[in-house]
């Protein structure tokens, strides 16, 4: 089990430089730099910008450079917010990011769980078959489009929420629901699934058979292992909820990561870009691990070898 | 693109009228300068228009009706060498490939819609429909600094300072920021001219006149000038609408006393507030002892 969880972690730090490396590579890629702008520069001035980023030395220095700075966790200064270093950016929005998908993940999983425990339950009920269209409705409708109807309808129309931007609870409602409806689709078919399958194992009969109420049944032994594929799907989704999500952000004008990220990219601010993919990259990382270390505690069967 | 009265049809055929409709806070502009900034430089400019109009057969009425002008588009682009027939209720121009023609603009939906309304303007009114081109702005920036665009790319401009020459000097030197490729020496020497006027009132119309030169190549197609709506709340005070946008944050404060605050929206621009007058006055009166004190050291001298 240790030198498993040792194993991951140390896999962690080549598989975010390679992230960095890609997006590095991407970036240089794309047309225009950070320094365009309506105005054309003279030839002397931009030179000179150039040789202040480093911009005239050879790539591959420039790849070194790079590389050795992020390896020690330092992505420097953006090249937009002038003075404001890349760390400091992404902390200061990572609360609004975290805030919303923090309370979308629980909502989702505390919604997604409890239906899908009692679509399985029930199957071929009515519950069932309404569960499962409104799982089906909430899978198929993006959030570009959920997002702005919920503004409309409760927002512009019953004038009920705030339609966009930061501030007081009545301000989460919207881009939290947003964000839980995908989510909460996909937990309540992946619970039922689990569950349709796992309610009919061996074990389950044989606790049965021990005479323990349906309530251990269903809880102890039961959801340990119809709640798997739900792991497996949360975690990721977690980092992904956590490290901000571009579309709802966006729509709800919420200064998070996902927001300055998006900014980020369009103002071809390396250093802030990178900072952001890398933190997101080990984010995810992180989670993934947390979720294979939790499958040895919820499902007896998997062993690390 | 390079035919002067093709480029002058183009611009005529845009209902400019119609245009402001579509964005509501715009009013139509046929000059580069746009209006409602330099009241004397306008003044200047109708001057100098009318004389330098008159003198080539023309007149400052038959200018400004460059708004639109469907008929007249229609008849440059045939002597131009691309007749514009009539087709069922429209019209069509068969001779005129669009093949390297395009609008070409950066993703946003305002540039979206009056790129459209571009297109369906000369679609209309001489038969001609231009593709349309949008991408990110990272990437329009440079493809527009080196006149990569074919036929038309989409331009904004803010001036920087309260003075003509802050629009005007985008077509100066051959290294300008214009973003057409166009270049004049000509141009160049009326605007140092002009520069090298110290009376305000001449130099605004040699500025003038190197407009009218500038505009006469038609090398841009100016559509409208558009209006900033700005909210502030009534205890914010010693900040007040001005043609620039520019606001002299030193002089704002807030206002405790809500006797005191903002209420007359419609009078905004005319009351004097005695705070920001007071400092207004203190700083003209360092200035004032400043020049005092240089004329007293001289006398000493």
């Amino acid at each position: 089990m240790l030198t498993f969880i040792l194993r991951r972690i140390l896999l962690i730090v080549p598989m975010a430089l390679l992230v960095v490396t890609v997006t590095w590579g991407l970036i240089r890629v794309a047309p225009g730099t950070f320094y365009d702008s309506e105005k054309k520069l003279p030839p002397a001035i931009e030179a000179n910008i150039r040789a202040k980023y480093g911009l005239d030395q050879p790539w591959y220095w420039q790849y070194w450079l790079m590389i050795k700075n992020v390896a020690k966790g330092d992505f420097g200064d953006s090249l937009r917010y002038i003075g404001q270093s890349v760390n400091e950016i992404i902390w200061r929005h990572l609360p609004y990011s975290a805030t919303i998908g923090l309370l979308a993940y629980f909502i989702a999983l505390i919604i997604g769980v409890s239906a899908g425990i009692i679509a399985a339950l029930k199957q071929n009920s009515r519950f069932d078959y309404g569960a499962m269209a409104a799982a089906m409705l909430g899978l198929s409708v993006p959030n570009f489009v959920l997002g702005p109807i919920l503004v409309l309808v409760l927002a512009l129309g019953l004038y009920i929420l705030p339609p966009a931007r930061w501030g007081g609870i009545s301000g989460l409602i919207l881009p939290v629901a947003t964000l839980a409806g995908v989510y909460a689709a996909y937990i309540a078919r992946l619970t039922r699934a689990g569950m349709l399958e796992v309610m009919r194992s061996d074990y389950i009969r044989t606790a049965r058979a021990k005479g323990l109420s349906e309530t251990v049944v269903l809880l102890k032994h039961g959801l340990r292992g119809g709640i798997i594929p739900v792991v497996s799907y949360t975690g990721p989704a977690l980092a992904a909820l956590l490290a901000g999500t571009v579309v709802v952000e966006r729509i709800f004008s919420i200064p998070g990561l996902g927001n300055i990220f998006i900014q980020a990219v369009l103002n071809r601010d390396e250093p802030l870009v990178l900072g952001i993919v890398a933190f997101l990259s080990i984010l995810i990382m992180v989670f993934n691990l947390i979720v294979d270390i939790s499958y040895g505690f919820l499902d007896p069967r998997i062993r690390y070898e | 693109m390079d035919n002067q009265k093709v480029r002058e049809a183009f611009a005529l055929a845009i209902d400019r009228d119609d245009y402001v409709k579509l964005r509501r806070t715009y009013k139509p502009l046929v000059d580069f300068v746009p209006f409602g900034i330099y009241p004397k430089y306008e003044e200047a400019r109708d001057k100098v228009y009318t004389a330098e109009l008159k003198k080539q057969g023309s007149s400052l009425d038959e200018w400004k009706a460059r708004k639109f002008n469907a008929e007249k588009a229609r008849q440059l682009m045939t002597e131009a060498g691309f007749p514009v027939q009539k087709s069922g209720s429209g019209w069509s121009c068969p001779s005129f490939s669009v093949d390297h023609v395009s609008i070409t603009y950066n993703t946003a939906e305002s540039n979206k819609s009056t790129a459209e309304f571009v297109q369906a303007q000369w679609k209309q009114n001489l038969g001609i429909t231009v593709p349309l081109k949008n991408m990110e702005f990272k990437t329009f920036l440079p493809l527009l600094n080196r006149v990569d665009y074919e036929g038309f790319g989409r331009r904004g401009w803010v001036g920087d300072y309260m003075d003509p020459y802050t629009f005007l000097y985008l077509f100066y030197s051959p290294q300008n920021s214009g973003a057409t490729g166009w270049w004049d020496p000509k141009f160049d020497r009326m605007l140092d001219e002009a520069n090298n006027t110290v009376d305000e009132q001449v130099r605004y119309e040699k500025l003038a006149a190197a407009e009218l030169y500038m505009m006469q190549k038609q090398i841009v197609v100016p559509l409208g000038v558009p209006g900033t709506s700005w909210l502030k709340k009534p205890y914010v005070k010693g900040l007040y609408p001005n043609p620039g946008t520019l606001h002299p944050w030193k002089f704002v404060y807030i206002e405790r006393d809500p006797a005191k605050w903002d209420t007359d929206v419609e009078n905004l621009l005319t009351v004097k507030d005695p705070i920001v007058q007071q400092q207004l006055a203190a700083i003209v009166k360092t200035q004032q002892d400043f020049v005092k004190s240089k004329a007293n050291e001289k006398a000493a001298e």
